[in-house]
């Protein structure tokens, strides 16, 4: 059951009506039924799975604010750390480590077997979640969850199951001590969130997909470099699209039950650097890794050698949560070093007292700052989409070495597409204005931009139904 | 005396009040949709028509290549023979409302129109067939690289097959291919088409296991909504907007395979082909069957290299021989989505007109 499914609103609906008419003891009993419902779609064994992983967090945390013996809440906390990260390790990266190390030592698994591994649906969430949970109450920072059920609730609780976003138990678990006031304005806007993200997944990145398949998972070399551009551009929309549409669903269902989720996305691809990029794109993850992997190593309080290596280990981590590859590994090497860099300039630029005057000037500091991350990022998707590095060398051959050989003709991918884009370009173009000059839309464009989207989520229908590009995450 | 306090009337809650917002939402979406409606009323005639796909594999085997046919040929009234063009550009469900019987469509690449045949030459009850001749198809180039790499199953054919399997496959297959003769450039790049094949496949393969697991009834209402949607709206998807707005004026004319395969030095090639076509034709008609030939429309940049170095008088060549009926589409502008295959659209209306030629042919008219 995925968002962008009938059965999905046709499930929501009950859910609905239950959240907001049964006393809020027996509703918050039927939004854990219901999620658990939501979680069985897929496979029922896997609720097994989630049920053992909160039990064991849910202990955990308990026995940590229960002792005051700091040994013991190590123990604990080491527990629940091992326990999360064990499954995260055994589900997720057992092919990866079966595929491409056990050959060196002699061992081989058919490939049968590798075929068929089936990653359990948002194991990456929920463990995410749940560890920040046990790591929030060792530091003190949390009050342990009242009832089992409600902590239950807060990892499993539907709306952000399955692809986050990733939502830290110190904003959830509150909002289950009171029912939320049901506010018709707020109830609005998620409706204007659904269909927003609605819009995104199912006209825009699902109509994007075809563009970038073509050349992905197509003859490389016979394309074009402006194709092969094209298509990687198309992927940073589609996968932009897919899942801020996936996140944007995810807030809207939480606010139709009056409960608040953060913020997942703030137009990233207007970032004038790539610190500020990572303060935009999956808010919640890259949050998660400042506040629990990259402090935890000594962030940049342990010297300037330290900082680099802290953050190479950061990124490189975060880019091997996103899938079990080696390209995701170099996709997040490639923006630890674009961050070291980055780093390096602005300390360079500090030292030296470098500041641009005239306000022209910074104008086209940030223009050609935003270009030039955009382009690297897009740069980057590159391995983020490739099914392996080889496809990702033809691809940045084409694009990046091809034109100097002068060899960059070849096939064209239609133009056309582009229109897809817009949508994008709109909605980064919004948060710009709101951001840089502060200026706010009346509801009625909102109520208009509603209107056009929920017309455009019936007449253009996609090619074929896709997962949820984060689903494999 | 103290102030009595004064009892307040409870104040009704309000539990919902629709706001502005969300009417305005639903009026601008209401009108666009009755907008839309109205501007793509005419330029969508069908809301009916069928992708090409969901046909049935007719036969893959050493040399022969695939074939494809939309309705078993036994159960057909009428067999509409050809290449890729026909499966674009004829709409079997159409065709078969239209007073013709039940109409099958087999098509595989076009120089392989002869192997279509032998099964009709084989069929004990002759009913009517349909010819699509293209210059191209008398060739006798059927794609050879392909269908010399398609003589034994390979990794690339089964999308479980890892990618490194593939890689080892076409590094032997490659100098097989170089051996056989075939021109070393064309056989990599037949190489390379496969390994792209199987990317594709097996991505898409991967990518369905677990969706389709679980997907049942998500698929099958998500069919039903499309249903009633396309009962009641022209429904778009970008594909279309390929043969669509922005579309460009011959694309492939220029495409390098049309003019080797068209060029002087394969007119004997294609003249045996003809009279090989000839034989073919004049032996259904000994079997009882009626014949009839069309030439499916293309862009003029197309038609035009298609009818050089004796294309078209080789074409006409056929059906002055044997006499049977043949309907020249000719040439047609923004109807295809690549030059040579018609969109869904120009499809309905060449379905039109094939279904009443074979009628005026059934009553004597022709």
């Amino acid at each position: 059951m995925v968002f962008d499914s009938v059965t999905f609103w046709l499930f929501v609906l009950p859910v609905l009506v239950a959240w907001w008419m049964a006393p809020f003891g027996a509703a918050k009993i039927l939004a854990l039924i219901a999620s658990c419902v939501f979680y069985a779609w897929w496979n029922p064994l896997y609720l097994l799975l989630i049920v053992g992983s909160a039990l064991i967090d849910y202990g955990a945390a308990g026995q940590i604010a229960r002792s005051s013996v700091p040994r013991k809440r190590k123990f604990w906390v080491t527990v629940s750390l091992a326990s999360n990260l064990g499954l995260l390790a055994g589900f997720k990266y057992t092919p990866l480590v079966a595929r491409d190390l056990l050959p060196f030592l002699g061992w081989h698994v058919p490939t049968g077997v590798l075929d068929e591994w089936v990653v359990p649906v948002g194991i990456s969430f929920y463990t995410f979640q749940t560890l920040s949970y046990t790591l929030d109450v060792y530091r003190g920072q949390l009050t342990p969850a009242r009832t089992f059920g409600d902590f239950f609730l807060y990892v499993a609780f539907f709306p952000q199951l399955v692809a986050g976003p990733i939502v830290r138990a110190r904003t959830f678990l509150p909002q289950l001590d009171h029912r939320p006031r049901f506010r018709a304005s707020r109830f609005e806007l998620g409706l204007y969130r659904c269909v927003q993200g609605l819009f995104l997944k199912i006209v825009v990145a699902d109509n994007l997909a075809p563009v970038v398949e073509r050349v992905f998972e197509g003859d490389i070399a016979a394309h074009s470099s402006a194709a092969v551009w094209l298509s990687v551009i198309a992927f940073g929309g589609q996968i932009f699209a897919d899942f801020a549409g996936y996140t944007g669903i995810a807030i809207g269902v939480a606010m139709l039950m009056g409960l608040r989720f953060p913020e997942n996305f703030r137009a990233p691809y207007i970032s004038a650097g790539l610190s500020e990029f990572w303060t935009r794109w999956h808010i919640t993850l890259s949050s998660w890794l400042r506040d629990y992997l990259y402090i935890s190593l000594g962030g940049n309080r342990k010297g300037r050698l330290r900082t680099h290596v802290n953050l190479a280990i950061t990124m490189l981590l975060g880019g091997l949560w996103h899938g079990a590859a080696w390209t995701y590994v170099a996709w997040g090497g490639l923006h630890a070093a674009g961050l070291s860099v980055e780093r390096l300039w602005r300390e360079a630029c500090r030292r030296r007292g470098l500041v641009l005057k005239g306000r022209s000037l910074r104008f086209l500091a940030t223009a050609g700052a935003m270009l030039l991350v955009f382009v690297f990022v897009h740069v980057t998707w590159v391995f983020f989409r490739a099914s392996s590095f080889e496809v990702a060398w033809q691809i940045l051959d084409r694009m990046l070495v091809a034109p100097l050989r002068g060899n960059a003709g070849g096939a064209q991918v239609s133009a056309r597409f582009c229109v897809l884009l817009l949508p994008i370009l709109v909605l980064h173009g919004v948060t710009l204005v709101r951001e840089r000059l502060g200026l706010r839309f009346s509801p009625w464009v909102y109520a208009v931009a509603a209107g056009l989207m929920l017309t455009a989520l019936f007449v253009v229908r996609r090619g074929a139904v896709r997962d949820f590009v984060y689903f494999q995450f | 005396m103290p102030p009595v306090p004064q009892q307040r009337t409870p104040r009704r809650r309000r539990i919902w009040t629709p706001g502005l917002p969300s009417g305005v939402a639903l009026a601008v979406c209401a009108l666009a949709l009755l907008g839309w409606k109205q501007v793509t009323a005419d330029r969508w005639p069908t809301s009916d028509l069928e992708a090409v796909v969901g046909e049935r594999l007719l036969w893959i085997g050493p040399g022969l290549g695939a074939y494809w046919c939309t309705l078993g040929m036994e159960q057909a009234d009428v067999v509409i023979v050809g290449d890729s063009r026909v499966a674009h550009g004829i709409h079997q469900s159409i065709a078969s409302q239209l007073g013709i019987g039940k109409v099958a469509i087999a098509w595989g690449h076009a120089a392989r129109m002869l192997d279509l045949l032998q099964p009709l030459l084989e069929e004990p009850n002759p009913r009517t067939v349909v010819l699509s001749l293209t210059p191209l198809g008398l060739v006798g180039r059927p794609n050879p690289p392909i269908v010399e790499s398609l003589r034994e199953f390979h990794p690339a054919c089964d999308p479980t097959s890892p990618p490194y399997l593939v890689k080892q496959w076409t590094e032997t297959e490659l100098p097989h291919l170089v051996e056989m003769g075939f021109d070393p450039t064309y056989a990599a790049g037949t190489m390379r088409w496969w390994i792209a094949q199987h990317r594709r496949s097996r991505a898409a393969f991967l990518r369905s296991k677990r969706f389709f697991d679980s997907a049942g009834l998500d698929l099958r209402l998500s069919h039903m909504a499309d249903r009633a949607r396309s009962l009641w709206l022209n429904p778009i998807e970008p594909f279309e907007w390929q043969d669509g707005w922005w579309r460009a004026p011959n694309p492939h004319a220029g495409d390098a395979y049309y003019h080797e395969a068209l060029a002087p030095a394969g007119a004997l090639a294609r003249h045996e082909g003809a009279l090989a076509l000839i034989q073919a034709i004049e032996q259904l008609k000994a079997r009882g069957w009626e014949v009839l030939a069309i030439r499916m429309p293309v862009e003029p940049g197309i038609r035009e290299i298609e009818d050089a170095n004796g294309g078209e008088a080789e074409l006409n060549s056929i059906w002055q021989a044997t006499g049977i009926p043949f309907l020249d589409f000719g040439v047609e502008v923004n109807t295809t989505t690549d030059g040579s295959h018609l969109n869904w659209r120009a499809a309905d209306a060449t379905t039109r007109a094939v279904a009443e030629f074979v009628r005026a042919k059934r009553s004597g008219s022709l």
